[in-house]
Parts: C-alpha cells; structure tokens; sequence
C-alpha cells in the first residue's frame, strides 16, 4: 500500500515535470529569443496575421487604431477592406471590396476612430475619406482629388482629436483640418526641410490638448504643431542612434507618450510630446520572416486606450505583433548603429533596368544604386552610386534607374528631391557623378516623386513623374520635349503609375497604371492607344502591379506585389501565362517589384521580401506547376523556369548570427526532452493501470 | 663666327617653345582680359600668381572649366580661408556664363565627414565668385566640390586638396 502511495506519487511529479518542460516546446509560438545582446528585443504578447485573403490574414496591414474596449480595427490594404479583431487577434468581422463606392476603397492606407466609436478611413487611392458606424455601416464620405481645400492627393492618414478630424494630404504637402461633419476648418505646411514644411508628411496624430504630431517622412523627423497649425517644434533628422530616424512612417500619440514606427530602422521609438527621447524597441530580423520581437518595417503602431498594450503592423511580412507597454518600458536605450552600417546592400529595391551587360538595381533603403555585371552566370556588383544626402550625388529614396550606353552614363530619379541624378558608367578619378536636373514643380522639367524612365531608340528619356500623373520627355541633351497624361481613371490618365516600358518595335509605350489595376499603351507621342487589366487575383488581373518589362522578346511582363506573381502578356494585353506564388522556396515570390530583361532573354525580379534576385527564364515553363484555381492567390507553384538567385548569401553573411543556431538546438532539445518525459510517464501510467490493485 | 650653330640653337628653341605652349595653357590670365573685367586687388593678385594644372578642372558634364585659388595659399588647417572661382564656357574659354550659380562644400570621404561651416558665395564678376568662411578642420585628404547650375543642370567640378 505504502509502496503504491510512492509510485503515484512520483508519477504525479514526472507528469507534473514533463508538462513544465514539454508544454513550452508545444505552445505553437516559435522559441523566443534570448536575447542578451540586443535589450531592445522586446517579447510580444502575441503575433498575429499571414499572407492570405481569409479572416484573420492579410495583404499589407497598413494601418492599425484600438477602439476603447481593446478591439482592434486595421485596414487590410491589399484585400480593400478593414478587419476587426479582438484583444487576442481573433478575426472577428470584416467589412469592404474593391471599388470606388461606398465602403468600396483603393488601397485604405490608415483608420482612426472618435469617441463615439465612428470609423474614420483614409481610402488612398480614392482620394476621400469614409466614415462608418462602430459596425462597419457607412455613414458619408468626403474628398476627391485635387489641391483646393477638402481635396486631396494621396492622403495617407487620419487622426481624430476632441471634434476635429486631421488628414495627412501627403502629395499636396499638408495637413487638411475638418470638423466631425467633414467641412474644413483649416490647413498648415507646405512643400520643404524648413521648420513647418515637409517632404511627404505620412502620418499625424493628436494629443488631449489638440496639438498635432506629424510625420515628416523624408526629412526624417516629427513636426509639432499648437491647435491652430502653428509650428511648435521639431526632433528628429537621418540616422541611426536613438533620436534618429530613416524614413519614418507612422506616429501616434497615446497617454503622454509618442509612439514613431522608425521603419528602415526597423524599431519602434518612444518620445515625450516635447521630443525627448525615452525608449525603443524592436530590430531587424536576423532569420527570414522571424518575428518575435524582431520587427521587419514596422510601418504602423498604435497604442490601446487602456494604457496596456502596443500593436506594431508590419505590411512586409503581412503580421502585427502585440506588446505589453509594461515589458517595452523596461526596454533599455540602445544606441547603436543600425543595420544599414552593417549590411552594405542586398535590401534590393523597388526598380530595374538591363542594358547589355548591366543590370542596374535601385536601393531605396539605402539610398543607393547598384550595379551589376551580368555577363556571368550570377551577377556581380561591380558600382554604388549615392548614399543618403542632399548634394549632388547623393540621394533621398531613389526610385527609377535607366542606362544610356551611347553616352556611357546612368539616370537615377531622385524621388526625395524630386531630380534626375546622372552618373558616368566608367569610373573617372573626379567621381560617378555627372549631372543632375530638375526640381519640385508641376511645369516642365518639374516633379513630383519622379520615378521609372526608360530610353527610346532615339535616345530621349520618358519618365514617370507619379506625382504629376503624368510621363514627361526629354532628348538626349535633356531639354524637354513633351508631357502627356493626367490624374484619372479615363483613357490616358493615371492613379500612381509605377513602371513603363516600350515595345519590341519601340513604337508602343506601356504604362503600368497601379491604382487603376491596368496597363495602358501609348504611341510615341503620348496619344492613347489601349488599355487592360482590372482588380483583383484572376488572370489579366492585378492587386498590386509594381513593375513592368517588355521590348526584349515581344511580350510584356507585369509583377504584382500583391498577388506574388508575374503575369505574361502579348504585346497587345492578352493573357498568357503567371509564374510564381507566395513563398521563399525558388520560383516564389515575397513582394516582388522591380522587374527586368537582359539582352539574353532572362527576366530578372527584385523579390524584394526574400532580399534577393531571380533570374528566370520565361519561355522554358518546364516542370512548372499552374495555380490551383484562377482566383487562389496562395496557390502553389513552382517556377520550373527558374535560374538562379543572387543576394541571398550576402544576407546571410549579414545577418545570420552566431546564437542562431543554439537557440535553435535549445528548442530542439527542449521538445525532445519534453516529448521522452511524456512517454515515459505514458507507459509508467499504462503499467500501473494494468496492476492488479488489491480489493 | 660668333653666331650659335644650329645644333647649338635646337635645344634653346625647344625651351622657348615649350615655355610659350605653357604660357598660352594658362587660359586664366588669358581670360581677365578677355571678359573686360578689370584686374583689381585679389583678382590681380590671382592673374599674378603662377597657376597650376591641378586648380583647373573640365566640370563633371564637360560644360564648364573651372579654376580656383584659395587665400591663404598654401590652405591652412583648422583656420578660416576664402577661395576665388572662375568659371567659364568650355566650349569658348574666353566666354563668362552669365546665368550660372554656384554652391561649393568640401568632404573628408575617408572620415565622412565635410567642413563644420557654411561658407558664403558672391559673385563678384561675370566669371568670378567669391567663397568665403571655408575651414578645413584637420589635415589630410580632402576634396572641394563645386557645384555648378545652369539651364536647370547641375553639375561638379571635383578638385583634391591634400593639407599637410
């Protein structure tokens, strides 16, 4: 009896035991990190969000606000729609579709909600703002495009404060002031770095008192503005160490404290409202996809009302993590250089551009251009041009890239300000650099945002200039020449076009128009010619369309970022094959934008989630695997076509840290020890079930 | 005979070429006259002094020649200097560029850094500005950078200046 007593117990203590070591191995959260190294690595409560279109996943979170009882409402960009998700990130309802009607929206980039509990929504692409009722009903809308007061152009945020609504009108470089029945109030800001001006305001929110925080995204600071939009204050300017920011995307303010998504820095930093620097959280992952406390441009943040907790969404990886604001408040000052210092390059970008042996990639994240000899199987980088600044030859957030090889030089827009940058293609010992012309403008040889341009066989340069809405031209000696197209939805009009490319013949230029869901061909002189393409995840389909090719083997090759694929026309728009899907394995796609051909008929795409290139072969299809259904965007593929990569070991070489792999072994061990406890109290259990007890 | 034989004569006539060549390269003295701007104070001083190659430079987009002659010379460290620039249209070195303006900066590119003041530009003549409060605040390697836009192009002459 006294023997079976002892048995029992201690079979409840290995049972007891194995639970405390097996149950951490099975929470289904990946092992958090332990990192001493790094005290900024803060543990969140929980994450939530993957890649899809079902409830509870996303394409692009972009904008995220806690109602007052902890629910979470975030606009679900790439899926035109706001999710509503409880304390726990539970997807509890949705509501919205593609579209320009009511509680239809084109790319919503950011919600704010008022006391009521009325749902205010930046419908970017819309140029309006919508409201709704706590359930998602629609209330009224207001806004169109345009740069009069209550028009907008490309407005990127919403904040409500006391009865007053603030709109980021990021494209007309202001902040628009309404009351709660949508008329306007005031304006404050306009287009420079002096104190009061911004470059790309992307974000406001409002304190208790009504003053206004904003985002002044390419000056690299937060601006402060008194309840009547007078300049206060401002902090912040590029750079790395606490204080410091690289193209911050976000701010809000909640219970004294000011939350900044620092994004290129890949942190979360904390100020009082008077800019004193308090804290941060958050690094760059070291592993793909980590999470965890790793933030991967975190782009929005929002704090709960309650004061308890912190929502950080990360669009990159399609996730939001949830911090407790006790745990991040521990967080210690941690003033390093950021990851820029460490990784030279490999964050590949957003366009590109072949000629010959060249391939030329842009580097928004570190405001650089690189390129590449492609003569070799796997291209090597033989030149940087740039780095951050504003003399010539630097950059702010370089976009389009294209390469003259008659006059031996390389064009690079210079979004940031608003030029075109040229640098000779061979080395000379004064420098790269060459030229630069251009300014902010709407006239001729003006820009807004300029961004992809391609040479025609006669040497002259069509360029994007986004912001404009509009394709301007210049010949070989840079004097303009023409413009053509405007903002609309109409036939030769266009909503944030993002790349362009001419025909085989050179005869036909095509257009990608992103937030109209098309491409549109235009002869030489800018007169429209036809147009295809429309929302959503089907053939001749976009969600996202970044890049565009064609020229080189007569069709034309579109990427979609949102739908992670590349889809294949002829040149007069029909369908005729996709390649890709969403992953990381070769052949799949994370985000992929910047897409190129070389004179050898290998496309070349900027996969920019994986931070690597793809070189596919587009003819071949051998072996290649065709989505399951039409409208299946994670269907399964395997892009038999596929050449080869490039970039991926340096980023491993750049990230891939000592600890990674016994944190790894730990886990392992601790599942496994856990898993032997387990069975051995099973058969312990099973034995002495079995004995025969005693009456 | 007292005459020089003409083995004697080559050598000497060589010099003499040679001398002349250089005195036509030296397109700056050349220049003042030409643009009708009289040599005064520093600008004499400039003409007067011997130029060097190395102050001469073809800008980055071959539109312009650029010349620059600090004061002080040699450039002191850590002390405040002043610079003259002449630009002219490389095409026709004889000609002044009425509508171009000029920005300079200097950078350390081994230390990444540049200068810790903001010097003031004048232009003083059709072809001459004036740059003053420079400070180059530690020996070594540097380089001037002068920025030149016209017709809504900008581009750069580079020059090294090495301070011992």
């Amino acid at each position: 009896m006294r023997e079976d007593k002892s048995f029992r117990g201690a079979c409840w203590v290995i049972l007891i035991l194995s639970l405390v070591v097996a149950l951490p191995a099975w929470s289904g959260q990946p092992p958090f990190p332990n990192e001493l190294k790094y005290p900024n690595i803060i543990k969140p409560d929980y994450q939530f969000g993957t890649y899809g279109t079902k409830p509870g996943q996303f394409i692009d979170p972009m904008g995220v606000a806690f109602d007052t009882k902890g629910l979470m409402y975030l606009v679900d960009s790439g899926n035109s729609r706001v999710q509503v998700l409880g304390a726990d990130g539970t997807a509890l309802r949705s509501w919205g579709r593609n579209g320009t009607g009511p509680g239809q929206f084109v790319a919503p980039l950011d919600i704010a909600i008022d006391n009521a509990g009325n749902l205010f929504v930046v419908d970017t692409g819309n140029d309006r703002i919508q409201v709704f009722g706590p359930d998602g009903t629609f209330l009224r809308q207001w806004g169109k495009h345009g740069s009069a007061p209550g028009q907008f152009s490309n407005p990127r945020s919403v904040s409500v404060g006391g009865d007053r609504v603030f709109v980021a009108d990021t494209d007309n470089q202001r902040v628009q002031v309404f009351d709660r029945n949508s008329r306007f109030l005031f304006e404050y800001g306009s287009f420079g770095t002096e104190s009061g001006q911004f470059n790309d305001p992307v974000a406001v929110t409002v304190d208790e008192a009504g003053f206004s925080y904003v985002c002044d995204h390419l000056n690299n600071r937060i601006e402060k503005f008194d309840p009547q939009g007078k300049f206060v204050d401002t902090w912040g300017k590029y750079g790395s160490h606490s204080g410091l920011m690289a193209t911050p995307s976000d701010v809000s303010y909640q219970g004294g404290r000011v939350f900044v998504a620092d994004l290129i820095n890949h942190r979360i930093q904390v100020f009082d409202p008077q800019g004193n620097f308090l804290f941060q959280f958050g690094r760059h992952p070291n592993a793909p996809h980590e999470g965890n406390g790793r933030l991967h441009y975190p782009h929005a943040v929002a704090a709960n009302p309650s004061g308890k907790s912190v929502v950080v969404c990360e669009p990159f990886e399609n996730r939001c993590q949830v911090f407790s604001k006790g745990d991040i408040q521990l967080a210690k000052s941690v003033d390093d250089s950021a990851w820029w210092d460490k990784a030279t390059r490999f964050h590949y970008g957003t366009t590109a551009a072949t000629a010959a042996n060249y391939l030329c990639v842009a580097e928004p994240d570190t405001h650089a251009i690189l390129l590449f000899d492609i003569s070799q199987d796997r291209p090597q980088l033989i030149r940087r041009f740039g780095g951050h600044g504003d003399e010539p030859g630097k950059f702010k957030s370089p976009e389009g890239v294209a390469i003259d090889l008659e006059h031996h030089r390389l064009f690079a827009a210079d979004m940031g300000h608003n030029r075109i940058q040229i640098f000779s293609l061979e080395p000379t010992k004064e420098g790269d650099y060459m030229a630069s012309f251009g300014e902010a403008g709407t006239g001729p040889g003006q820009f807004h945002k300029p961004g992809t341009m391609k040479l025609d066989k006669d040497g002259n340069l069509y360029l994007l200039d986004v912001g404009n809405s509009r394709v301007q031209v210049f010949d070989k000696d840079l004097r303009f020449i023409r413009a053509f197209g405007s903002f609309g939805r109409g036939e030769g009009q266009f909503n944030m076009p993002s790349d362009l490319a001419f025909d085989r013949q050179g005869k036909t230029l095509f257009v990608l128009d992103s937030y109209n869901y098309r491409v549109e061909a235009f002869d030489k002189d800018g007169n429209f010619l036809f147009t295809w393409g429309g929302p959503g995840s089907g053939n001749d389909q976009f969600i996202w369309p970044y890049g565009l090719e064609a020229g080189k083997d007569g069709f034309v090759y579109v990427s979609d970022a949102g739908a992670q694929r590349v889809q294949k026309f002829d040149e007069k728009g029909r369908f005729l094959d996709s390649f890709g899907s969403f992953g990381s394995d070769v052949g799949q796609f994370y985000k992929p934008k910047g897409i190129a051909m070389s004179d050898r008929g290998i496309l070349y795409v900027l996969d920019f989630g994986n931070h690597r290139g793809q070189m596919l072969d587009p003819h071949s299809g051998k072996g290649r695997l065709r989505p399951k259904s039409a409208g299946d965007v994670t269907a399964s593929t395997s892009g038999g076509s596929f050449i080869g990569e490039w970039g991926i070991g340096e980023l491993q070489q750049m990230g891939k840290p000592a600890d990674e792999k016994p944190r790894m072994r730990v886990a392992g061990l601790q599942f496994g020890a856990g898993l032997a406890v387990f069975a051995a109290v099973g058969l312990i259990g099973l034995r002495w079930l079995r004995k025969p007890r005693p009456l | 005979m007292t005459g020089v034989s003409p083995c004697r004569a080559m050598p000497l006539a060589v010099v003499l070429a040679a001398a002349c060549t250089l005195a036509a390269c030296d397109w700056r003295s050349i220049g003042v006259a030409a643009v009708g701007s009289t040599p005064s104070g520093r600008e004499a001083s400039i003409a007067s002094r011997p130029l060097y190659l190395a102050h001469q430079r073809l800008s980055s987009y071959g539109r312009f020649i650029v010349l620059y002659h600090p004061f002080p010379d040699p450039i002191p460290v850590n002390e405040s200097f002043d610079i003259e620039v002449v630009v002219r249209d490389a095409r026709d070195r004889l000609r002044a560029v009425p509508d171009v303006t000029l920005g300079i900066n200097a950078e350390m590119s081994s230390h990444s850094h540049g200068m810790n003041v903001k010097p003031i530009v004048t232009r003083t003549s059709p072809d001459t500005f004036k740059v003053e409060g420079m400070m180059l605040h530690m020996p070594g390697q540097w380089t001037l950078n002068v920025d030149l836009t016209h017709a809504g192009i900008t581009e750069r002459a580079v020059f090294d200046v090495v301070l011992q």
